[in-house]
């Protein structure tokens, strides 16, 4: 028996070890993060690609909650709606997903600049399916710094001791306030907008482990990381 | 045999719950409430009721921080402060744009874009 336990222990050694010395960590994936350090980050209004009208309102949103609990200083949807008011050109997405960014950093002082296409979503009974592509642009030198393309699979809700969280939070009021299809809907997209952003390295804001999280391993390294334009 | 099996049970579920652990992020960095959901009601359907009911998640935001950091989210202040101005509650509306550059002094050359491009209907 001891022998048994000896070599369950040595696996679980083993299995420790690979995974640690993973290739894929965010410090090579994401190395450009590192190096520009972005702070604040203008989120445009996702390009909506799908035939399912308003999901681009919900996803605005959801970005923008993942990318302040990330630990960047984010602009909200509102206050974006309201920058763009009086000047169409910055509320181009189109234009501006390959475009020259620098009159945002110039005039906004802003870092980076987060572009989300959706390209399909379908949601049913458990959650959605979203197929993205999401770059996260320096507004200083047009580098991506991080980028996602691939289709995330979302759960409606994540079940915990038989309440329903979002964020950590409980979400009874979705169930109150909002059809259920809405609300769904509603917390699948923050889900996706959580794992599309889970390899991110974090912001300044996320004291504890800002510029300590070179070494955790992505996720999702099947995935090829762009680092250049 | 059974009681040793039991064992090795209990040390593979401790290991799993270790090795989870230290994969898992930390707590949120801040109390969002029902942010998400009364935005979206409020987007969908502005009624007198949804805008209030936004207006209590502004002002539960901006008390109630429990989570990590115990400050208020980026733009939360400066949102609510542009609700308060758009009312005709200029002053308070401004005092909570100028709160959000105190907060976030990154936040300085948008929110004054934003104060002047106000200022200037």
């Amino acid at each position: 028996m001891k022998r048994n336990i000896s070599l369950f222990v040595l696996c679980l050694v083993i299995i420790g070890l690979s995974s640690c010395s993973g290739k894929y960590v965010r410090g090579n994936s994401f190395g450009l993060m590192y190096e520009e350090k972005p702070v604040t980050v203008l989120l445009f209004p996702p390009i909506n690609q799908t035939e399912v009208p308003g999901v681009e309102h919900d996803l605005w949103e959801a970005f923008y909650m993942a990318m302040c609990e990330k630990g960047y200083y984010a602009f909200s949807p509102a206050l974006c709606c309201e920058l763009f008011s009086k000047d169409s050109l910055y509320y181009n997405a189109d234009s501006l997903y390959e475009g020259d960014l620098s009159r945002l950093h110039a005039e906004l002082e802003v870092d980076a600049a987060l572009f989300v296409k959706v390209k399909s979503f379908r949601l049913d009974k458990t959650g959605a399916n979203i197929d993205f592509e999401c770059r996260l642009r320096s507004a200083k030198s047009g580098r991506i710094l991080y980028s996602y393309d691939k289709e995330v699979r979302a759960f409606a809700a994540t079940f915990s001791g038989g309440r329903a969280f979002a964020f950590g939070v409980p979400m009874e009021f979705f169930l109150q306030q909002l059809d259920a299809a809405t609300s769904d809907k509603l917390i699948a997209v923050h889900n996706c907008a959580v794992q599309v952003l889970v390899d991110m390295p974090v912001g300044k804001y996320s004291k504890k482990r800002y510029g300590k999280d070179r070494n955790v391993i992505v996720s999702s390294p099947k995935h090829e990381v762009e680092l250049r334009l | 045999m059974g009681h040793c099996r039991m064992k090795i049970g209990l040390l593979a579920l401790f290991s799993l719950l270790m090795i989870s652990c230290t994969v898992m992020e930390d707590a949120p960095l801040y109390t969002w409430y029902d942010y998400g959901v009364v935005r979206a009601r409020y987007r969908k359907d502005s009624t007198v009721e949804s805008k209030e009911a936004l207006r209590a998640e502004y002002i539960n935001i901006w008390l109630g921080q429990k989570t990590r950091r115990k400050v208020v989210p980026p733009g939360i202040a400066a949102e609510y402060g542009l609700m308060l101005y758009k009312e005709g509650n200029t002053q308070d509306g401004l005092s909570y744009l100028r709160k959000e550059m105190e907060l976030y002094p990154e936040s300085k050359a948008c929110v004054s874009k934003i104060i002047n491009q106000l200022q200037e209907k």
